[in-house]
């Protein structure tokens, strides 16, 4: 389904972010990711990766900062020649009531979450825009379609990047790439493993936290071909979450 | 030479007939959209080390020459 493309995906290593890399490349992509620092969960996901047979590679670079990740663009595009697909999955969370948020707090989590993803889209516009086609797909949360208590920062951020998307979706209309945006609910991973508990499954339709593979089945699709015809779209996987 | 090197660069970003591109074309004549022109000054300031933004008085080819001589004096 996605022979001969390229991905790169940002905090790829771990979590969906992972299991986003893991659906691209296992629908024949090849895939290029980036995460904040270099560490074993790097290693698992290229490892993950190379049995798939693509090719692949990682990157470390912070997200939030511009001239790294220029830097990196330009050496994936070094390295593979090109990007057809733009996963914007990096994200971090900082979570605690705002009176109690430091301006730091909004401020770290603002910036990796909505600069992160303006940052890399600004580097990959031109390439994109060259070559008429290409999918952006940008990892929001329901947080940013509801709200949630305690997440003012994460879900102002989550909230602003369905905005940049449909921007997006529109600027580029006209060159044949899409632009769409995923937003999870509660979703198994390193940064919800301190939440699953039976009073939160309750209130979830599904009574589950979903799964990463899931998330990435979904990306995988937003990537492909058949999604020729969807842009400036947001795609909740949250079990019901979002439809109570 | 700026006219040569524009045909140039707006051969490979726009599909338009550049030998029919002189200093009197107006870029509102050329069919190109906001995108168009926004990728054709990109490529036209890479080449010529210049920051042009798209404004209501680049009407012309010849006014985007004329800026390009004035950026380079500055």
């Amino acid at each position: 389904m996605l022979k001969g493309k390229i991905a790169f995906v940002t905090g790829g290593s771990r979590g969906i972010g992972r299991a986003v890399c893991l659906a691209l490349a296992s629908a024949g992509a090849d895939v290029a990711f980036c995460s904040r620092s270099a560490g074993e969960a790097v290693d698992e996901t290229l490892a993950l990766l190379r049995e798939t047979g693509v090719r692949c590679a990682a990157y470390t670079c912070d997200v939030a900062d511009y001239d790294q990740v220029a830097a990196t663009v330009s050496q994936v595009l070094a390295d593979f020649g090109t990007v057809d697909i733009l996963v914007n999955n990096a994200g971090v969370t900082c979570d605690k009531l705002l009176l109690s948020m430091k301006p730091e707090e909004f401020d770290r989590v603002i910036r990796t979450n909505l600069y992160g993803v303006f940052h890399t889209v600004k580097q990959l516009y031109p390439v994109f825009c060259k070559k008429r086609a290409g999918r952006i797909i940008n990892i929001s949360s329901v947080s940013g379609v509801i709200g949630n208590a305690g997440q003012a920062n994460y879900a102002a951020s989550k909230a602003a990047v369905i905005g940049f998307t449909k921007s997006i979706a529109k600027e580029l209309a006209a060159r044949n790439v899409t632009c769409n945006a995923v937003a999870p609910g509660f979703v198994e991973t390193d940064l919800t493993a301190s939440l699953d508990s039976e009073a939160l499954r309750g209130q979830i339709p599904l009574k589950r936290f979903g799964k990463a593979e899931e998330i990435g089945s979904l990306v995988a699709y937003l990537a492909s071909d058949d999604a020729g015809y969807i842009t400036g779209s947001v795609f909740t996987a949250d079990g019901g979450l979002t439809c109570c | 030479m700026e006219l040569e090197k524009i045909r140039e660069i707006m051969a490979d970003t726009v599909n338009f007939d550049v030998n029919t591109v002189t200093e009197e074309t107006r870029f509102d004549s050329m069919g190109l959209d906001s995108l168009d022109i926004v990728e054709l000054l990109m490529r036209v300031d890479e080449e010529f080390g210049t920051e042009t933004e798209p404004n209501a008085s680049l009407v012309t080819v010849g006014d985007l020459i004329a800026h390009l001589r004035e950026s380079k004096q500055d």
